[in-house]
């Protein structure tokens, strides 16, 4: 799918929604300013269930059972309280494990609810509060430089960007490696203190294992050997040694969502919310998906009404790019990205 | 008076319109438009939907949709207008599912089997059987994330209390997660308790009761889930898609996933056919696969999302018929899988994609044969039974050169048995009929009898357990010319063509050796069979099941590469 937001964008817009796994209380408003590890949202959930089967445990008829149950739906109990007790020569007594509250008394069955355990979550991006998600979180927005990626590990990180080099602190820093980077370089770099690694593409063998790495890991172009575009280049040099937000998260192509390096910048362009997409390709900046000019840049210079025969035999759609080395080629709309609007 | 239906269909990739009509006296479908589905965060579903109708407007010169952009339905009959739309998803997350059963073999393998055929991911199992405890029961529902429980069991009358207790369960849980977050809970177990959990679980629209699945002992039946499953996932759809929930409102606007309405279709294919096979349905798009069969009026069927994996490279390659170096194939697929709308344009990518297809396919065919007994599918020995017709749909098949490379995927992933006929969906109307069928039967009737689906071969798989070269199969063709017979013979690994003309029948006589067996019932039995024009006509495969191919990895590609020349290619 192409997606009609460029990969390089100076006014972008970050959305991120922020949710729990479970339910709960939602800690912030529409509007607030938040920081990166903002608590948006916590539920407090028992540690432990106890359900008790009254009727079957006692061995009671179900006439009996009302005065047999000591507590009612909702009160609290402490450790050692009596729930359940059947009376009787030889009397039986359900009691409190822990401290904690009746949650259900139905069919028979007593249910505590004990302990606690608190789940929260917290934003990590800053921004400010755009929507509420009812008792799971919140979207934050934010505005700024966006330079998207094609591959993320559903992680996220902020820091300083860095270049490694000789003297170069890599520590707490998100690290940019222009190669084609395997695993091992990346867990080089974890090693160094790196809290977030983007590079210009992976080594196709490394994703099963990166999906689980510990670090925010994106891929600028994907998989495979390739070079990095000047503008995207540009655009790394230009946010270096400065705060970024590493949004690796993974692609949600019905959301236009990609994962993406984001630094956040003041703007007057406030109103601009919502922008209306460009339709045409033409005199766009594009980068090519595919061998044997995967990564490089160019300009649609034409735009054919008709599809084109591809020299596989495929019908498709294609732009005219001129390459910047002056070569001209054709090809398919779909394997484009538009680099900058 | 006019009957008209607009059937609209959201995929990630693209979003397509049909209108259909009965002008000419029977329905036809008038116009057709299909659109990149471009998303970003400021152009919704809603944006694609209308930029497709707007095609559909241009082309007919019809008003499909009015200013205020609700649709043009017809409400009075002197007055012209849509007699009804359908809406179809097949779009979304996978939908993250709960099953709770009674035992494995009763009630777990039967909910496997209901949970697959949709879009989802299992990601919790409850069998009350193994987990007795109650306690642990809740504290499993309450730890993990979940849209929707599907919570099954009991034979119709008997023993109640295990799903009792987790039906109060699902009480506690659903006022845990109040009423915005709670997910949906699907009941389809002993029918004796569906009023107990109604009244018990108090989830309102987010409950929903079906038949019991296994209504009595050793007697199962998905189709009584359907229902309920169906407003379960429409529900979820909606709320992952907020922006459909205006036009699913509208009057006369019938929304469904996908899935039920292209099952829909296959039932009713399956029952209008008079050759007593079964039907096979594989719908293939860049990024999700959906296979169907359907035997003596049991649905069967298995989703999967696509994904890469290191064993995917292998198997990749060795369906290829190009010399890759695995690194390049592996980054290709891992980048194929970011980008599935990429257009491949060399000769090794479409290699590629195209064993990659082969590949989706038998991974289907693998899992489905793991839920269900009726499907027996072995890798390398295929599909066994009688499917005809063998269904193509997706766009992945739209994006091949020819329909020789369709059928090649078809034949070596399917490894089929006997005769079949392979045909193709190639204005992709199996969604949408199936969807507008609930307004009126007679447009899907009228629609398929307009021969609207092509043709891909006629295909004979000889089975024989002599060696390459041998002699398997004698044929006499009459290709209609007065009493002109043409002979010809098939010899073992062979994969051998006759061209069928436009209107012309082609009448063959096959004659197997002894040992060969074409699927007419007996090693060794041979007929008449005749096969209707097509883009490819008539097939032979005596390649063997398994495929005769060399272990040498260059002799393996360049025999691969002879049998699509073979067919034309």
């Amino acid at each position: 799918m192409m997606t009609s937001n460029a990969i390089v964008q100076p006014d972008a817009m970050l959305t991120f929604p922020v949710k729990l796994p479970v339910p709960g209380t939602v800690k912030v408003h529409l509007g607030q300013s938040v920081e990166h590890g903002t608590v948006i949202a916590e539920a407090v959930l028992p540690a432990r269930f106890q359900v008790f089967d009254v009727l079957n445990q006692f061995r009671l008829k179900e006439s009996n059972l009302e005065s047999c149950i000591k507590r009612l739906a909702g009160e609290d109990v402490k450790r050692g309280d009596v729930i359940a007790k059947k009376p009787g020569l030889i009397s039986r007594i359900f009691r409190a494990p822990e401290d904690g509250k009746v949650v259900s008394v139905r069919d028979g069955r007593v249910t505590l609810a004990m302990g606690e355990k608190t789940i929260q979550t917290l934003t990590p991006v800053g921004g400010v509060v755009s929507e509420l998600i009812p008792g799971l979180g919140a979207v934050i927005v934010d505005r700024g430089f966006s330079l998207r990626g094609n591959w993320g590990n559903d992680k996220t990180a902020v820091g300083n960007l860095v270049i490694p080099a000789e003297g170069v602190e890599v520590k707490d820093a998100i690290v940019f490696l222009d190669q084609n980077a395997g695993l091992e370089d990346i867990k080089a770099v974890k090693e160094k203190g790196a809290v977030g690694i983007i590079v210009t593409s992976l080594d196709p063998f490394s994703k099963t294992g990166l999906e689980q790495f510990e670090l925010p890991v994106m891929s600028l172009l994907g998989f495979g050997e390739a070079r990095l575009d000047t503008v995207s280049q540009s655009a790394i040099e230009e946010l270096q040694g400065s705060q970024v937000t590493l949004v690796a998260r993974k692609a949600e192509p019905y959301r236009g969502l990609r994962p993406e390096l984001f630094q956040h910048r003041e703007t007057e362009k406030t109103a601009e919310l919502f922008t209306e997409a460009k339709q045409t390709l033409l005199g766009k900046t594009v980068r090519l998906l595919g061998q044997p000019y995967f990564g490089n840049a160019g300009e649609v210079v034409e735009l054919p009404d008709k599809p084109e025969r591809l020299p596989n035999g495929l019908r498709s759609k294609v732009a005219v790019v001129k390459r910047k080395d002056g070569t001209v080629i054709r090809v398919p709309v779909q394997n484009l990205e538009i680099l900058t609007d | 008076m006019l009957s008209s239906y607009l059937s609209i269909d959201i995929s990630a990739q693209h979003t397509r319109a049909w209108l259909f009509d009965d002008q000419s006296g029977s329905f036809q479908l008038v116009a057709h438009s299909a659109r990149q589905t471009i998303v970003n965060p400021d152009h919704n579903l809603n944006a694609a939907i209308e930029e497709v109708i707007d095609e559909l407007e241009e082309q007919t010169g019809t008003v499909l949709l009015s200013s205020s952009r609700r649709f043009n339905i017809e409400t009075e009959q002197a007055i012209p207008g849509l007699r009804g739309v359908s809406l179809t998803a097949n779009i979304g997350k996978p939908i993250r599912v709960v099953l709770v059963g009674l035992s494995e073999k009763y009630s777990m393998e039967p909910l496997r089997r209901l949970a697959r055929f949709y879009n989802t991911e299992i990601v919790l199992e409850i069998n009350l059987q193994n987990e007795p405890n109650v306690s642990a029961q809740l504290e499993k529902l309450t730890n993990i994330a979940f849209d929707l429980v599907i919570l099954a069991g009991g034979v119709d009358g008997g023993p109640e209390n295990a799903l009792r207790a987790m039906i109060s369960n699902l009480r506690l849980l659903v006022q845990l997660r109040g009423a915005a977050n709670r997910p949906q809970i699907v009941f389809v177990g002993n029918q004796a308790l569906s009023d107990y959990a109604r009244m018990e679980i108090e989830a309102g629209d987010d409950l929903h009761i079906g038949g019991n699945i296994q209504p009595e002992s050793g007697r199962e039946d998905l189709s009584f889930a359907s229902n309920a499953m169906r407003q379960a996932l429409c529900r979820l759809r909606l709320k992952e898609f907020p922006e459909l929930q205006q036009l699913v409102e509208q009057p006369k606007v019938n929304f469904l996933p996908g899935e039920f309405a292209r099952a829909r279709m296959d039932h009713w294919l399956e029952q209008t056919q008079a050759n007593g096979k079964s039907i096979l349905q594989v719908h293939l798009e860049p990024d999700f696969a959906h296979i169907i069969a359907l035997i003596d009026g049991k649905r069967m069927g298995v989703w999967q999302n696509c994904r890469v994996e290191d064993e995917t490279v292998s198997a990749v390659l060795t369906q290829s018929d190009q010399s890759v170096e695995r690194a390049t194939a592996a980054a290709y697929l891992a980048n194929r899988e970011l980008h599935p709308g990429f257009v491949p344009i060399t000769i090794e990518e479409t290699s590629l994609d195209i064993a990659w297809m082969c590949v989706r396919i038998r991974r289907l065919l693998s899992e489905m044969s793991v839920l269900y007994d009726e499907i027996r599918y072995d890798e390398h020995i295929g599909l066994m039974g009688d499917f005809e017709p063998i269904l193509l749909s997706g766009s992945n098949f739209d994006r091949l050169p020819t329909a020789r490379h369709a059928f090649m995927i078809i034949q070596d992933s399917l490894l089929p048995h006997g005769i079949t006929t392979i045909v193709k969906d190639d204005y992709q109307v199996l969604t949408p009929l199936g969807a507008l069928a609930d307004f009126d039967p007679m447009l899907v009737t009228q629609i398929i009898d307009s021969y609207i689906f092509s043709g891909i071969a006629t295909v004979v798989n000889v089975e024989s357990p002599v060696i390459p070269g041998q002699k398997v199969l004698e044929l006499e063709v009459d290709e209609g010319y007065g009493d002109v017979r043409e002979y010809y013979q098939v010899y073992q690994a062979e994969v051998k063509r006759f061209e069928t003309m436009p209107g012309r029948e082609l009448r063959v006589y096959l004659a197997p050796e002894p040992d060969s067996n074409i699927g007419m019932g007996l090693r060794g039995l041979g007929g008449w069979l005749s096969a209707s024009a097509s883009d490819l006509g008539l097939i032979i495969d005596a390649r063997g099941r398994p495929l005769f191919l060399p272990a040498d990895e260059r002799a393996r590609q360049e025999l691969r590469r002879d049998w699509l020349w073979n067919l034309g290619a």
